[in-house]
């Protein structure tokens, strides 16, 4: 029996997803390399559970919960300490924001636990409500709505910023 | 509001690499399994492709009058199969070969003083433990380690950057008998015998660069050493000192050291306290990362921040 019928979604999903999958990894990682290693395996997992893909109402929201259970694995791994790219080396045409700016953001998410990290993610940059995060992360969504407040919070003390005002959206 | 952080983590997002080198990654991974360089060798290999173009581009720059030991290039277009390839096989389902995709490579420089080489972009400026780094990269050494020092994996490319005045005399480095893009260095092989060592001295820099790795990979690194033109310089290694620390480790520099590296660098400082540091467990975070090259008269911005 052939595998192109799968080759070809499964492929079609990567291509039309790579940018997507390397950011939502770079933001769970804050490392350039880090980040495609965690996209491809989430690439491969994908490829293999294609089917599950395509059955989940949120093909995204599925594919977002394989890399976050992956990087859980992953985080456990020792990790040598990254250097941030300069400023220089950052320069995306549509940025708007500087380069301190963007800086403190990863320094306060690498400061975040885990969980904490992985809720905002999930929730202000996929904007996935707190049952779909609450199973991504194994968890009971009050558990997740603390990890937001808990997470913004301490994120709010590292950036000194005065946006938030501690709830949940 | 949570537009603001929407926004915030889209500007983080967006330092993130393309899309397109996913694919690639994947695709190469998924059809030839068996040919997949280790991720380890990977950036090495692209390397040397990099290197093996650059080296191109340089002889015929050359014969149209250019200069050949100009800056390397900081982006470097290839052709996936041209640097030894086996046969392009086809992906199933397609009669396209493989080696139809073209795949970019981009580099930087990286060095002490004015001597700089060229590693892949991927590289970060790893942390070795043992005086043993176990993941290809660079590091700057200032020859304090623990007792535990380890024998490289063999596949594991490093570029290690040190002050030649803080090296011993009498080392056993290779004779410098050649040269490269007016660069002199030394090429020799580990006493273990599983890696070769390329070694670039400059006492008019204080610089000492030590390649190690697969003989390919070593060579094709320093074939991209150069001397950097005036007006450009490395920002200097600023995290570790020698006295202070434990025996057998490093300490973090005094302000006043860092400032005196920074001006004799010809560089200006930008200090600040971040994060809630000021007690417990601290480090430095360097911006622009030491290594890196910049113009004469650049700020850089030390942060101290606490340690995680």
């Amino acid at each position: 029996m052939t595998d192109l019928p799968r080759t070809t979604d499964a492929e079609a999903f990567v291509r039309e997803h790579a940018t997507w999958l390397v950011r939502l990894a770079y933001l769970l990682t804050s490392s350039r390399e880090d980040a495609l290693d965690l996209a491809q395996e989430t690439c491969e997992r994908i490829w293999r559970s294609w089917e599950s893909v395509v059955a989940a109402d949120d093909s995204r929201a599925y594919a977002a919960t394989i890399m976050t259970n992956l990087q859980r694995s992953r985080w456990r791994r020792k990790r040598p300490f990254e250097i941030p790219y300069e400023d220089a080396r950052h320069d995306a045409p549509a940025r708007t924001m500087g380069f301190d700016e963007v800086d403190a953001i990863r320094q306060g998410l690498d400061r975040l636990s885990d969980r904490q990290r992985k809720a905002i993610v999930l929730r202000y940059w996929l904007d996935l409500d707190d049952v779909t995060i609450a199973e991504a992360l194994g968890c009971r969504p009050a558990t997740v709505r603390s990890l937001l407040a808990r997470g913004i919070a301490r994120l709010r003390d590292v950036l000194d910023d005065d946006s938030y005002d501690g709830r949940p959206s | 509001m949570s537009d603001e952080w929407k926004r915030r983590l889209d500007a983080l997002a967006a330092q993130a690499p393309d899309g397109d080198e996913l694919v690639d990654r994947w695709q190469r991974g998924r059809r030839r399994p068996s040919e997949t360089p280790h991720r380890r060798l990977a950036p090495v290999l692209a390397v040397l492709v990099a290197a093996t173009v650059v080296a191109v581009a340089a002889v015929g720059l050359s014969g149209l009058g250019g200069n050949p030991a100009g800056p390397a290039a900081d982006r470097v277009a290839v052709t996936a199969g041209t640097a030894g390839d086996p046969p392009a096989p086809t992906a199933p389902g397609s009669d396209a070969p493989v080696s139809a995709r073209a795949m970019t490579v981009q580099t930087r420089e990286v060095g002490r003083g004015r001597l700089v080489v060229a590693v892949p972009v991927g590289w970060r400026a790893e942390t070795p433990h043992c005086g043993t780094i176990t993941t290809d990269g660079y590091y700057f050494w200032i020859g304090a380690a623990r007792a535990c020092r380890a024998a490289p994996s063999p596949g594991v490319v490093s570029v290690r950057i040190e002050a030649l005045s803080a090296i011993p005399e009498g080392r056993p480095d290779p004779r410098a008998d050649r040269v490269e893009n007016g660069v002199a260095y030394g090429l020799g092989q580990r006493r273990d015998g599983i890696q070769d060592v390329a070694v670039i001295a400059s006492a008019q820099e204080d610089v000492r660069i030590v390649v190690q790795g697969p003989p390919a990979a070593v060579r094709d690194v320093v074939s991209t050493a150069r001397i950097l033109p005036d007006g450009e310089i490395t920002v200097p290694e600023l995290t570790m000192g020698v006295s202070g620390g434990l025996p057998g480790a490093t300490a973090e520099p005094t302000w006043l050291e860092i400032e005196k590296r920074l001006t004799k660098a010809g560089l200006r400082l930008d200090a600040r306290t971040r994060g809630g540091a000021g007690a417990g467990d601290q480090r430095l975070r360097v911006t622009p990362p030491p290594g890196t090259v910049v113009e004469v008269g650049s700020v850089v911005r030390v942060d101290i921040v606490a340690r995680r």
